[in-house]
Parts: structure tokens; C-alpha cells; sequence
């Protein structure tokens, strides 16, 4: 799929939760979060993971640090040999070592970092955990992280209650940096921050990553962040992938309706653009009592009976390009707009 | 390429206060809010000069709390006098006795007569003390002239001993039973609870059932029938470890309800598993992550449960079923005035249900400003 | 005709152990009838604030300590600060007259009412019918917001329902006495982008018909785009620059506009262009900065005058203010390059 050297493949990952219910805790269903999920990130590839909130996005970025242990399937992180191993199935002992590739950017600034701890607490931690230094060479690499996310190393001894959202998410940011790790999983990183905040913040990861070379999974709902952060986007939908392909192919030839209907549903930054997205029906189904057929039939304008019955399979539709829809590259999305008047 | 990098903190002009106040720990800004709670100060105050009096009991009480005066039993409190014909006294004086004899039940009792004026004096030489164990002395912060004249502030019990003295004393007891049955509490809930919350499966079903059977037992007839079961021949300070392991019976089984439930929420916050992904072990993320999360709720919770134990001992003291004389607590101090008639008679033995009230609503002030302080960053 | 809503030198403060936060300072704008206003601003800028002042539920310690709201009720001209805040008179343009929608829903509707129960109520309160015919109105009404099958959802409670029918059928409780004004505050915040255009495509649809005025609070750039006839963008309670939709988006004067639409990424523009950051975080309100309240974070920062002067409210055209000394004659010569 991707030029570059595969760092870590997904493959038909599932992540289905136990519905409990009664004095004995039955098991009387599941919540089907992520179902089949197959995905690459290339060496230093930023990558986007796109969905409405409960898509499964996040799950997917949980599943890969193993905060859950995968229902079903692969997650291969490959070394620089080329040699793989798998994390889903490995017991929680004998991860340590691959931890340290695979670091987390979260989304809510307050919750991911401990209150207690200071800034050279929480930045020093992770190299305290790997032994990699101690003491005065701790400090010096704990200012050096610092400094290079843009926070005053004489700030160290400062607590997180000190900082304001887009501060601390830098600290998050220094935390993750501080492992040297080849993967960074970026979830939601901007969207609790303040707009005159974001890009700062996007500019930041975006260096980065030119000067380190990380890989990015990038999860977001917001489509204009991914589109400035990412090379390809993968589209999610009720655990599914539905969409996969470049940036630029995916936001200007979209295949699949959800992706259109999602593309037509962002406001434009334009006033003397407007135009009104004929809006998406109803809401999204239910992960615990998915449709039958496809799971996006029942509010797609486009919906014939196939789609009511028979599952659509995720399909190379063009280069580099994979949909799952029936009908992918035959349906014309511009009925999803319609121009409205200044009033 | 690196200019946008350098964000400056934006902290213009902070003053000293607001400096210190991005530095202090969890435990400062707590202190910095329980301060502002003026109530619980004043409480904390109070029960400081509690403790403080409970630990130099042999200083601060005027007599030997034991030492038996037969001739001056039942005497009732003998007021301080600052100020009366003959003018001011500083320090103050009391009066002394004066044996009656009721004339128609021939009852002795005694009255405070101005006749006999005693001149109180501070660090006076009387009955010798230890101070924990080690420092024998026999000053006194208050005494008279002479040791052997009669000095009964808040009068004397059925036998003539000192109840002012008995009172400091038995703060010795009553003042401690709660906090190592708090102690105790905290130390099996914490355990008990985190391993229930952190590890789940069958050993927290065992572990919930268990906190369930426990909290449905009623508790006087369960701390009745603990203490009925401990053997009579104990010496004191077994009977007392006793009692403390029977008020804590029942009072882990909250801490553990607590602690299994802050664990289970935070299992799931983000920066618990931030510390798993960047590889903190998993004994580190409990103790440096989550027990301090919660330890200060924690903290706060056990001063309100403070009171109840103290009342608990007292009760069962009271009852006869917790400690029992000769051993002084401010319960088995209670134990005289158990029939109506010696209340009608000699009303200061009730006296020392207000060292109870004031500690009990101290602790209850002091936990209300710490659980409205235990979260500085709510 | 008057305005139907005209704010003039709205001023809020809390007081705090702290200190006295002025989360407005000064607003000033108008609502004409029919038309759509946003408020546009970051967080601590006091939109919301601002919201609840106009209906006089500003959460305790904030007070309102000077300035007038003036609403125009037919020909009568109520200057709503002036009112009672607990009194009927206010409660009676509440609702009925002005309505107001939340970012979350969940906080508008009693968990132990059904839905149909709480927009009868509402009807009955400002309308003074019966039951029988509040419930016809409350079907109407929902279903004119859109929602399946009405009959079934009067019976239901608020967490029976999605967050974007819950939307709705605030919506409706909001629209059921037919208001002048609807203040909905951050109504699309909290929601995914397709439910977002479900309820921004209502609220247009809505408007037209029943031809009320919408003051549109939010921090969202795009959607105001989109959506808004006029705008007035805040900063640390400050109203900065206000202009028509068009001119504010094409001709941005103050520099915290300026700065803010640049920072905004776009689809379509792709990674090619590197997006203009704002440097430096928004001020903690008890620190504000002296002078502008943007100078700290300002690229056209000028030394001497914007860290001393408050800048005034400078009129450029017609409609289009800006809060900036640029375009302030008086320091035309300080400010000239050179």
C-alpha cells in the first residue's frame, strides 16, 4: 500500500465488549467497538483514523498500547529488519519492551496527566521506568524535552494545575517524546483546545515529526485537521473501516457515501460559499445491534436492496484507494449540497 | 523553524504568593483551602489542646486520678473564685469544704464554704506522675499550697477521687481508641479494597460478599457480642487493643468500599494508562498514581467516621461491655451515673459527656473542612 | 424601527475569593428583527456570559454592574436589567418572548419528566391554555423540528433519546411559544460533524419560518461563515470587532481576527500550507494584560502604546468596528512605519 518500510500492521483486529447483565453477570451481547479493522502505517507515515464519536476509533488507539487486549486478530510492529512480532496477543509482561515504540498523545489535557506529579515528575517518569538515566542527567534530557515542545525547563518543578490546556498538552507531547519512540498515537490531540491554540499545537507535531521522523496515527473527528495532518486517511464507521486512500483523492473523490456525507457536512470557512449539506438521517447505529447488510444503509441516500442484505467488503476501487460499499465509484455526491442564499 | 516552538509561558507579573502556588504540592494546597474553613481552624485547634492535654495528662491533671480521698467522696465541684469581698485574685482561690449531714436521711454531703479560703498556685509539687512511661515528676500545672487540702474543680466520683483529673486522664483512652481503630480501618480497607478493585474477578466477588454479610449484622449487637467473647481476664492494655480491633471491624468495609470504587474509576483514567504505556510497573502506578488520588478523600472521610468510634467506646464503656474501671475512659467514667439517683444527687459525675460532645463535633468541623478541601483540583 | 435587541455597555463581574473577574467589560452590539448574530470568541471571552445576562441569569457571584439590555416588545421598549431578576416580568419574556438553547441538553430537561410533559408546561406557562391543546401544539412543534414519529416521543424521557434528538426536542421547547429572539448558545459543540449539519440545516430552515432572530454563540469560525448575517467577535470580555459576515471574513481589520482565521485549517488547502499560529495562551482573567488584552499574543504589537493605551472603539464603516489603535487617528503618526 505504502512505499515506505511497514512499522506496524493491523490486521482483522476486533474488539468486542461483553454486555453483562443480571445478578450473575450473564453475557447477553456484545458491543461490537472495532469489527475487522485492517490497517499499515508506514516508517515516519502520518496516518489518519477518522469517525464520529463511538466509531471505534479510539478503541483501535487503545487496542494498539494494549489498554485492551484485542478480541480477535494481529497488530504487527515490525523492527528495523523487517522481523515482526504481535502485540495483541502478548501477554502484559512481556510487552515492556515494545512500549517504549509506541507512545500515546491523549485528547483531554487535565485527565492524562497526574495532578500530583510535577513536570519533571511526569516527563522524567517514563525514562525512570526504562532506567535510562537518573539524577542531574535526568534533569538535563527532562529540560531538554521541555524546551524542544516549548516550555521553559525552569518551569520543572511546577505542577500541571500551573499550565493552561495548550501547555499541559505540550507536556503530554514532551512525556511521549521522552521514550524516543518510532509511533506516536495522536488522539483527538486538539479538539479540547482552544482554537488560537490548535495550531500551535498541530504546527508543533507537524515539525516534529519532520525533524524526528515518527510515524503518526492520527485520530480525529474534525476532517480539515486530518487533512492538514495526514498523507492517507482511513474512515471509520461503526467499528468498520470504510473509506481508505491519499488525503487529497480522499477529500476530492471520495467512493464511499459516508465519507461524502461527512466531507458535506464541514461548514467551509467562506462566506460567499454556502451551501447547505442535505443532512445524514437519523443516527448512528448501534455498535451492540448492528444492521444487517451494510451498516451504513439505513441512512444512505443511496441504498439499494443489496445493501440491505449483503455486507460490502473493503475493495482496492482504484490505486491505492479501498471502499466498502457496493457501489463505490459509481455514485455521484453532488446531490448531498445544496447552495443556500445570504439571507 | 523553531520559533513557534518557544511558547514563554505567559506569567507576566506573578507575585511571590502566585509563584508558590504553581510549585505547591497536593498536600499544600489543601492545607492553603482547609485553612479558609474558619469552623474547622477553630476545631482543629481544639482538638490539638486535646491531644496535647491527653499526652501530659500527669501535668495538667491536678491529683492522681486513682489516689482515693474516702473523706471528701461525692464533693461537689468547688468553683474558681476570681473575685469577692476580699477583692481581686490572681491567680484565683477556692473555698474549702464544709461537712453536713442531712437531717433527715443522715446523708453526709459537703458545701463550699467562704470560711476557708485555698490560694491556688501553678507548678506546684504534688502527687508524682510519669510522663509516658520515662519522666517522673510531680509538678503540677495548678495545685494548692498545701497537697493534702482538698482541690475538686469539677468535684468528686462515689469514692472521693478527682473527677477533673479522671476526665484529662481518660482522654488518654477515649482520645486514641478511635484513631487506631481509624488506623486500623484504613490499613484493611486500603489493602482489602485495592486488591478487590484492581485485580476483580472472583476475589472481589468474595470480598464484596464478605463486606455485605459484615455491614448486615447490626452493629451494637455485633460489637456486644465481640466484646462478650473477649476473655475477662485481659490485662488493660489488651482490653484496650481490643476494643480498637472490634470498632474497626466494621469500619474497613467502607474505606474498602471506597477504595474498590476509586480504583475502578481511575483503572480507566487517561493518565493511568499513559503511565502503563510509557512502562511504569504496576505496583508504582498504585501506589505513586492511584492511592494518592484518592488518599485525601480518603483522609477526610475517616475524620467523620472519627466521632462514631469515640462514641462507640463510650457507649459499650458505658454499657460495661468495653473497657472496664479500673481502667479510666471517659465511657467508664460514665459508669456511675447510670441510675437516676446518683444523677439527682451528684450531677458533675455527668461532667464528662462534655469532653465527649466537644471532640466529637471538633472532629465532625475538621472533617467537613478536609473533604472540602481533599480535592484541589475539582 | 428600534432594534429588537440592543446590549449598550454591558458590564459583568465576579466576584471571586480571588479577586473580581470583569467577564464583560463594556459590550456593546444590536440584534435587528429576523436577522442572524453570532458571537464568535475562545473560551473565557464571556460569551456565554453574555448570553444568560440577557436574560438575567448570570450563575452566581456575577452581577450585572452597569449597562443596558433593551429589548423591543412590539412598540414597548423593556430594558431588561432594569427588571427584577426573579420577578414575573422577566420570567415572562423568558421563553415566550426570548428563548435560549444549551450546549447540552441534558441540562435544559428534568430527567423525571417525559419530554411531552415538559413543552406542555412550557406552552401552558407563557400561553395560559389547556392541556389539550398545549399537546397539540407540542406535536406540532416537534414535528416540525424534525423528529420521528411524535406521538411516542411526548412519552419519553430525556435519556431515552440521542443526543441530536435530545437537540431537537430542546429545540422545540425553545420554539414552542414562537420567540422574537432565540439565543442558542454553542448548540453544535458537543456534537458529531453530520448531527451538527442536521441542527445547523433545522435551525436555518426554522428561522425562515418562523422569522426570528438568532443570536448564534460559538467558538466555531466556520459554522459563523455559514450561517450568520453579522458578527461580533469577543476577547476577554471585550467585543474587538463586529462587522457583516462578508466584510468581517474578506476584510478582517483587528489583528486577533486576522490572526485567528489564519489559524484555521481548512480541507481542501492540504498540508502545503503551514498554518499562522497565535502565540502565547489566553490570559487567566484576574491577570489581564494592561493596555489591549491582545497585545501579549499580537504580531502588529506596538511598544508604547499597545501595552498602555485602551484601545476605543473605532468605527471603519457603517457597521464594521474594530477595538485597535491602528486605525486610530490619534496615534495615525506613532503607529506610521518609519
Amino acid at each position: 500500500m505504502t512505499s515506505a518500510k511497514p512499522l506496524l500492521e493491523i490486521k482483522n483486529l476486533k474488539m468486542h465488549f461483553p454486555i453483562k447483565r443480571g445478578f450473575m453477570g450473564r453475557t447477553v451481547g456484545h458491543v461490537k467497538a472495532v469489527d475487522d479493522v485492517s490497517l499499515t502505517i508506514g516508517e515516519g507515515e502520518v496516518v489518519g483514523l477518522v469517525g464520529e464519536s463511538g466509531c471505534g476509533k479510539s478503541t483501535v488507539s487503545r487496542c494498539i498500547v494494549r489498554a485492551y487486549k484485542p478480541t480477535a486478530g494481529q497488530i504487527l510492529l515490525y523492527d528495523a529488519e523487517g522481523k515482526s512480532v504481535d502485540l495483541a496477543a502478548m501477554p502484559e509482561a512481556d510487552l515492556l519492551p515494545y512500549r517504549r515504540d509506541i507512545q500515546m498523545i491523549f485528547q483531554d489535557p487535565f485527565s492524562s496527566l497526574n495532578p500530583r506529579m510535577t513536570l519533571r515528575q511526569i516527563v522524567g517518569e517514563p525514562m525512570r521506568n526504562y532506567r535510562i538515566c537518573r539524577g542531574k542527567e535526568l534533569d538535563d534530557r527532562v529540560a531538554y524535552l521541555l524546551e524542544s515542545v516549548g516550555l521553559r525547563p525552569e518551569h520543572m518543578s511546577r505542577y500541571p494545575h500551573a499550565f493552561s490546556g495548550g501547555q499541559r498538552q505540550r507536556i503530554g507531547i514532551a512525556r511521549a517524546l521522552a521514550l524516543n519512540p518510532r509511533l506516536i498515537i495522536c488522539d483527538e490531540p486538539v479538539s479540547a483546545l482552544d482554537v488560537s491554540v490548535q495550531a500551535q499545537i498541530l504546527n508543533l507535531l507537524r515539525d516534529l515529526q519532520a525533524e524526528f521522523g515518527y510515524s503518526y496515527l492520527f485520530i480525529a473527528h474534525d476532517l480539515s485537521v486530518v487533512d492538514y495532518m495526514c498523507e492517507r486517511v482511513a474512515v471509520m464507521y461503526v467499528g468498520k473501516i470504510v473509506e481508505t486512500a491519499a488525503t487529497e483523492t480522499l477529500f476530492s473523490q471520495p467512493q464511499h457515501p459516508y465519507t461524502a456525507a461527512l466531507r458535506s457536512a464541514i461548514p467551509v470557512l467562506n462566506p460567499r460559499l454556502r451551501q447547505l449539506p442535505v443532512p445524514l438521517e437519523g443516527d448512528v447505529a448501534d455498535p451492540a445491534n448492528t444492521p444487517a447488510g451494510c451498516v451504513f444503509h439505513p441512512r444512505c441516500q443511496f441504498a439499494q436492496d443489496r445493501c440491505r442484505q449483503e455486507p460490502p467488503q473493503l475493495n482496492e476501487t482504484a490505486s491505492e484507494h479501498e471502499a466498502r460499499c457496493h457501489y463505490a465509484g459509481e455514485l455521484d455526491f453532488s446531490r448531498l449540497v445544496e447552495p443556500a442564499s445570504i439571507n | 523553524m523553531r520559533e513557534h516552538r518557544s511558547e514563554p509561558i505567559a506569567d507576566g507579573a506573578l507575585t511571590k504568593v502566585e509563584e508558590r502556588q504553581l510549585t505547591a504540592s497536593q498536600w499544600q494546597l489543601i492545607w492553603w483551602r482547609f485553612r479558609r474553613h474558619r469552623a474547622a481552624m477553630i476545631s482543629l485547634a481544639v482538638l490539638i489542646l486535646f491531644y496535647f492535654i491527653a499526652a501530659f495528662a500527669g501535668f495538667f491533671a491536678p491529683r492522681d486520678p486513682t489516689r482515693i480521698d474516702a473523706q471528701f467522696a461525692q464533693a461537689p465541684p468547688q468553683p474558681l473564685v476570681f473575685y469577692d469581698e476580699a477583692g481581686w485574685h490572681f491567680p484565683p482561690i477556692v473555698y474549702g469544704y464544709v461537712g453536713e449531714r442531712d437531717p433527715k436521711t443522715l446523708r453526709k454531703f459537703y458545701r463550699v464554704s467562704a470560711d476557708d479560703r485555698q490560694q491556688i498556685r501553678f507548678f506546684v509539687k504534688g502527687d508524682p506522675y510519669t510522663l509516658f512511661g520515662l519522666i517522673e515528676s510531680d509538678i503540677h500545672l495548678i495545685g494548692l499550697d498545701d497537697p493534702t487540702q482538698p482541690l475538686f474543680l469539677v468535684g468528686t466520683d462515689l469514692l472521693g477521687r478527682d473527677m477533673l483529673s479522671r476526665i484529662i486522664y481518660g482522654g488518654q483512652i477515649s482520645l486514641t481508641v478511635g484513631l487506631i481503630g481509624v488506623f486500623l480501618s484504613l490499613i484493611l480497607g486500603i489493602l482489602l479494597g485495592s486488591v478487590s478493585g484492581y485485580y476483580g474477578g472472583w476475589i472481589d466477588v468474595v470480598i464484596q460478599r464478605l463486606i455485605e454479610v459484615l455491614r448486615s449484622i447490626p452493629t451494637i449487637p455485633l460489637w456486644l457480642t465481640l466484646s462478650a467473647a473477649l476473655p475477662r481476664d485481659l490485662t488493660q492494655l489488651q482490653m484496650y487493643f481490643g476494643i480498637t480491633v472490634i470498632l474497626s471491624f466494621i469500619g474497613w468495609t467502607e474505606v474498602a468500599r471506597v477504595v474498590r470504587g476509586k480504583f475502578m474509576s481511575l483503572r480507566n483514567e487517561d493518565f493511568v494508562l499513559a503511565a502503563r504505556t510509557i512502562g511504569t510497573p504496576r505496583f508504582r502506578i498504585i501506589y505513586r498514581h492511584m492511592v494518592p488520588s484518592f488518599i485525601s478523600h480518603l483522609i477526610a472521610a475517616l475524620t467523620l467516621a472519627l466521632p462514631i468510634m469515640i462514641l462507640s467506646e463510650t457507649a459499650l464503656s458505658f454499657l460495661g461491655l468495653g473497657l472496664r474501671p479500673p481502667t479510666i475512659s471517659w465511657g467508664t467514667l460514665l459508669d456511675g451515673t447510670q441510675n437516676l439517683t446518683a444523677i439527682a444527687i451528684t450531677p458533675w459525675l455527668l461532667i464528662p459527656v462534655m469532653p465527649i460532645i466537644f471532640t466529637v463535633l471538633a472532629f465532625n468541623f475538621v472533617g467537613d473542612g478536609l473533604r472540602d478541601a481533599a480535592d484541589p483540583y475539582a | 424601527m428600534a432594534p429588537l435587541l440592543k446590549v449598550q455597555n454591558l458590564k459583568v463581574h465576579f466576584h471571586t475569593d480571588e479577586g473580581v473577574v470583569e467577564a464583560l467589560r463594556d459590550v456593546s452590539f444590536e440584534v435587528e428583527r429576523g436577522e442572524t448574530v453570532a458571537i464568535v470568541g475562545e473560551s473565557g471571552c464571556g460569551k456565554s456570559v453574555m448570553a444568560r445576562a440577557i436574560l438575567r441569569i448570570v450563575p452566581s457571584p456575577g452581577r450585572i454592574v452597569e449597562g443596558q439590555v433593551t429589548y423591543a416588545r412590539d412598540d414597548e421598549a423593556i430594558d431588561l436589567t432594569a427588571l427584577d431578576a426573579k420577578g414575573a416580568a422577566i420570567r415572562d419574556i423568558r421563553g415566550a418572548d426570548i428563548a435560549m438553547i444549551f450546549q447540552e441538553p441534558m441540562a435544559t430537561f428534568s430527567p423525571v419528566h417525559t419530554i411531552g410533559n415538559q413543552i406542555n408546561e412550557a406552552i401552558m406557562l407563557h400561553q395560559g391554555i389547556d392541556q389539550t391543546r398545549a399537546t397539540a401544539q407540542t406535536l406540532d412543534i416537534l414535528d416540525r423540528v424534525g423528529m420521528p414519529r411524535p406521538p411516542r416521543i411526548i412519552h419519553r424521557y430525556p435519556h431515552q433519546l440521542s443526543g441530536g434528538m435530545l437537540q431537537r426536542a430542546m429545540i422545540a421547547m425553545a420554539l414552542s411559544c414562537r420567540p422574537q429572539l432565540l439565543i442558542a448558545d454553542e448548540p453544535t459543540t458537543a456534537l458529531d460533524v453530520t448531527t451538527q449539519a442536521q441542527i445547523l440545516r433545522l435551525l436555518y430552515d426554522l428561522q425562515g419560518e418562523f422569522n426570528m432572530a438568532i443570536l448564534f454563540i460559538t467558538h466555531d469560525l466556520s459554522v459563523v461563515s455559514q450561517f450568520a448575517d453579522r458578527v461580533v467577535v469577543m476577547y476577554l470580555g471585550e467585543v474587538v470587532e463586529s462587522a457583516d459576515v462578508i466584510t468581517l471574513f474578506e476584510e478582517p481589520k483587528h489583528p486577533y481576527t486576522k490572526a485567528l482565521l489564519d489559524s484555521i485549517p481548512q480541507t481542501g488547502a492540504g498540508r502545503g500550507q503551514r498554518l499562522q499560529s497565535i502565540s502565547g495562551t489566553i490570559p487567566n482573567p484576574l491577570h489581564r494584560p494592561r493596555g489591549c488584552l491582545f497585545h501579549p499574543r499580537c504580531s502588529s504589537f506596538r511598544p508604547g502604546i499597545c501595552d498602555r493605551v485602551e484601545p476605543r472603539e473605532i468605527v471603519l464603516e457603517a457597521d464594521h468596528r474594530a477595538r485597535c489603535v491602528l486605525y486610530d487617528e490619534r496615534y495615525a503618526e506613532a503607529i506610521a512605519p518609519g
